[in-house]
């Protein structure tokens, strides 16, 4: 077991490692389809994508055009040379020196890439830029404002449950399972474990059971992680949520993503407030005072 | 500055944040609601939509990841759709026929499935004499123009294009294993090699 306590930052730069690694990983897949979407000569001409894109100058494919306009490039060389800007900037970010600029930086060209082209953007973008944009943000955890981006951190993130319970709980559809059939089902996303949908057709009370499980787990998520002692199960009982929708629905990265953000907000975030300010009591936030250094292993 | 300024400065900066998170997910919460069971778009929650369009707050949403909702597949997933191009030489045999442009890996794929999901308002306004929804469709026919035209550059011995979009239903629940899938053509266009 590792004991995040006894380093300091460690999990601050592990959690910013395993982002740029999934981000950098996710491109690196991605890359082979990266022409077709995002560049000049794509599926779709760029004056029509933009027609739709609230900051249209700033998406990817008007920062191609630039690229190739200005350096001479084939489009498809300047779609290469962001993949290896993107790439190289996930590569610094994991660095301990100047890591906030190159967050900067890298969240740039992450919205620009898959944020500002909203006819191919899902939830996945917001997800990776919200985390993105927290790591960029993150204050030293010397400093008394560690403990509100700390809880921030973790407010956002049930949020995000909660929303999705309710939205869907209102769906008279996830109460009768059709709906966790239907996105089961979805065509173009990839079923690694064909397996288990025949079954989940043959025992209709079964995909009835996962659904509302999944509806009462995202509602019940934020009253879980606020009470102690349920918080490792609340944590768990996500946990195995998003594993089961990276298996039937291929939604590898999303899945991974809401696993980190897990990690981050009831791992890495309460190790830390409790090595940094063992005093803290969120009521009493005019007590906070930052320690000089951080306490000592207790185990030393 | 003093502790306990950066201290006040960042609760406000993160109550604002939140806040802002809150009323983005209260209003998606909403449309999708009355989409879902009135068909019709929300009239009573016109403040916030001003609020949120507002261009520094629409930057902010973009900066941060949180301009839109977080009701994934809610309230109800909606059913997918599925293109058919066919290829034609020039004497109108058949000389391809696919589902998918070349797309490789699955996030590409996923991607694709999100620009088809344009195909939902279409669906929901084939008939709304309305300007909003004219303009709609006669964007969405130019996108799978320029699309066409993208995959007939692919493909040069082929000298027409057909392009076809169905709505995929799986079957019901209660009906799995028994009843195949149904897929309902909703667009069908026909585009020859040089067409203005």
């Amino acid at each position: 077991m590792i004991d995040f306590t006894t380093e300091e930052k460690q999990p601050l730069l592990l959690f910013r490692r395993v982002l740029a690694w999934l981000l950098g990983t996710t491109m690196v897949l991605f890359g082979t389809d990266f022409h077709s979407f995002y560049s000049t000569h794509g599926l779709i001409d760029p004056s029509l994508l933009a027609l739709k894109q609230p900051f249209a100058s700033y998406s990817v494919v008007s920062l191609s055009q630039y690229i190739a306009s200005y350096l001479c490039l084939q489009p498809a060389q300047s779609s290469g040379l962001i993949i290896g800007i993107y790439l190289g900037l996930c590569w610094l970010f994991c660095t301990q020196h100047a890591f906030r600029l190159y967050g900067c930086c890298l969240l740039l060209l992450h919205i620009s890439i898959f944020s500002c082209v909203s006819q191919y953007s899902y939830g996945v973008d917001c997800i990776s830029t919200s985390l993105l944009f927290y790591a960029v943000c993150t204050p030293s955890p010397h400093s008394p404002v560690f403990i509100i981006w700390a809880h921030t951190v973790q407010i956002h993130l049930c949020i995000i449950y909660f929303f999705g319970g309710f939205d869907k709980a209102m769906g008279f559809h996830w109460w009768d399972g059709d709906a966790l059939w239907k996105a089961l089902n979805l065509p173009y996303f990839k079923q690694d474990f064909n397996g288990v949908l025949q079954l989940l057709g043959k025992w209709p009370w079964l995909t009835r059971l996962l659904s509302w499980a999944i509806v009462l787990i995202e509602l019940l998520y934020p009253l879980a992680v606020c009470i102690r002692p349920m918080r490792r199960y609340g944590v768990y009982a996500i946990c195995l949520v998003h594993v089961g929708i990276a298996l039937l629905m291929g939604l590898y990265f999303f899945s991974s993503l809401m696993i980190l953000w897990n990690a981050l907000a009831f791992v890495f975030i309460p190790s830390l407030l409790s090595a940094y300010y063992p005093q803290y009591d969120m009521f009493y936030l005019s007590r906070i005072s930052a320690p000089t250094a951080p306490v000592p292993d207790r185990r030393a | 500055m003093n502790k306990r300024w950066q201290l006040y400065i960042a609760a406000c900066f993160a109550a604002c944040h939140l806040l802002y998170i809150l009323l983005v997910n209260m209003y998606s919460t909403i449309t999708s609601y009355q989409r879902f069971y009135h068909c019709a778009p929300p009239t009573a929650v016109a403040t916030p939509q001003h609020l949120l369009g507002f261009r520094p707050v629409q930057m902010y949403g973009m900066l941060s990841g949180t301009r839109h909702g977080y009701g994934f597949f809610a309230p109800n997933v909606a059913s997918q759709y599925v293109s058919v191009f066919t290829l034609y030489q020039a004497k109108g045999a058949i000389y391809k026929r696919f589902t998918l442009p070349t797309i490789y890996s699955s996030m590409g794929k996923q991607r694709y499935s999100v620009w088809m999901n344009q195909f939902q308002y279409y669906v929901e306004n084939l008939k709304n004499p309305d300007g909003h929804a004219q303009r709609y469709r006669r964007y969405l026919h130019a996108s799978v123009q320029s699309l066409c035209r993208h995959l007939l550059s692919q493909w040069p011995a082929a000298m027409a294009i057909d392009c076809s979009i169905y709505l995929h239903r799986p079957p019901p629940l209660q009906q799995a294993g028994t009843t195949p899938a149904v897929l309902q053509e909703i667009y069908q266009q026909h585009y020859p090699k040089f067409s203005p």
